[in-house]
């Protein structure tokens, strides 16, 4: 065997590869489906000075699904096990397990920070070539998609080693094993969409329903109540007090697009949606304007132009009155098809 | 009035000037040109995906002075080349 290709797909969420790589992994399988829709309802916004991960949906544990099945390792049990980082990766994918791990993209080809600057990010291992000595891995590239390119073993090496010289915190120190699981199974679970959607339209604090593993993440705004947050984010922005971001709107946008598809799944496949002309309309509504916002961001990007902010804000503003009212209307709808649930 | 001939040739000139700043699109496309002119040229098969099309909109919108409309700041609804340079005619000609 001289080389493995494990596959993957182009998944709906790619703003952050931490969700994005399970989803290039299981949505392969159509079954995932029931999952997928049933899931990434709830956002959050954390409030706390500079987080790592400002807006995003809201999961308890992106590793976690059934489909996945996942070990998880320290970088330092890499020293017990008494193996090179190459040899190790190299037996995971022949193996069939997808790596997922950080590294040092000052040393990966076709990286923005390639041969440039130290940067530890996160890659999805997804393939080795064993006559040209070379990993494939997923991640954006220096033309800001996401998308496979390949590295070879001595410069993985070296990725996989300078971590420990730019990564004082050791934040990502871990090493996760991915493999499909094929005797996975989950049926939409209608009753958990009614909640979230009631926790998104009431801002409830989604987290508190993994308190038996974990603290509620009360620093945290959730569903309606991050819009003042993004706005608060631009308030920032405009004033010169914060950095920018682009990923706040790419998320939004995320969020939106799959709201709509997860309508066009429910109306396909259930039976849960009776008269959704409303709600389907609506929600496409929001998606165009969310996906205009995100693109706004963008040119604000190349033109710094304030104009392109206040329009933005506008946007967020028209969004979040819409969204509350699609959110009631989702939820009728629902109550009309099983009002024991409601 | 602008001709269509004007537009395609500016088209080009921004494009091959982001290609080379931004050492994007495949190599062979920036060594030989492109025929903007032809029916069949697609934006992707020319190295331009989301973000480098809101990179080409900020750079049209400079060099034709007018604003792209917000809804059309998305690059899947110009499938081909021919389809950008007949949406800057007519808002040039407005």
């Amino acid at each position: 065997m001289k080389s493995v290709t494990l596959p993957v797909v182009q998944p709906p969420i790619y703003g952050y590869q931490f969700f994005a790589f399970p989803l290039c992994i299981v949505l392969q399988d159509k079954r995932s489906l029931p999952w997928l829709y049933s899931n990434f309802i709830q956002v959050c916004f954390d409030k706390r000075p500079d987080p790592p991960v400002p807006f995003t949906f809201y999961i308890h544990d992106y590793t976690l699904n059934p489909w996945l099945h996942v070990e998880q390792l320290q970088r330092g049990t890499m020293g017990i096990v008494n193996r090179n980082i190459v040899d190790f990766v190299r037996d995971c994918l022949l193996e069939g397990y997808y790596v997922y791990l950080n590294v040092d993209e000052f040393y990966i080809p076709e990286r923005a920070v390639y041969q440039k600057s130290h940067f530890s990010h996160d890659v999805l291992v997804h393939g080795v070539d064993l006559q040209n000595e070379t990993f494939q891995l997923l991640g954006f590239t220096d033309k800001q998609m996401l998308a496979t390119t390949s590295a070879s073993f001595q410069d993985f090496a070296l990725a996989y080693d300078s971590i420990a010289q730019i990564d004082h915190q050791a934040v990502c120190n871990r090493i996760y094993l991915y493999k499909v699981k094929d005797a996975g199974a989950y049926e939409f679970d209608l009753a958990l969409v009614q909640e979230t959607l009631e926790e998104y339209l009431k801002s409830s604090n989604t987290s508190r329903r993994f308190r038996m593993v974990a603290n509620p993440w009360d620093h945290c705004a959730y569903g309606l109540d991050t819009y003042p947050c993004l706005q608060d984010y631009y308030e920032r922005l405009l004033a010169g007090k914060a950095s920018l971001d682009v990923r706040h709107v790419h998320s939004l946008w995320e969020h939106k697009n799959l709201m709509v598809a997860r309508i066009k799944y429910m109306e396909e496949h259930t039976d849960y949606l009776t008269s959704p002309n409303q709600l389907r309309a609506a929600y496409g509504e929001i998606e165009r304007k969310a996906r205009n916002t995100r693109n706004l961001m963008l040119k604000f990007y190349m033109q710094q132009e304030e104009a392109t902010l206040h329009k933005i804000m506008r946007y967020l503003d028209e969004l979040a009155e819409a969204e509350a009212l699609a959110i009631e209307e989702f939820l009728s709808v629902l109550k009309r098809h099983q009002p024991q649930l409601l | 009035m602008i001709t269509k001939n004007e537009i395609e040739e500016k088209l080009v000139h921004i494009y091959m000037s982001q290609m080379q700043e931004l050492q994007v699109g495949p190599e062979q496309v920036q060594q030989s040109g492109i025929d903007f002119s032809s029916q069949h040229i697609r934006l992707q098969d020319v190295g331009i995906n989301s973000l480098g099309f809101i990179r080409l909109v900020v750079a049209i919108e400079n060099e034709f002075g007018f604003q792209f409309d917000d809804d059309m700041l998305n690059v899947e609804l110009f499938e081909t080349i021919q389809q950008l340079i007949a949406y800057i005619e007519g808002k040039v000609s407005q």
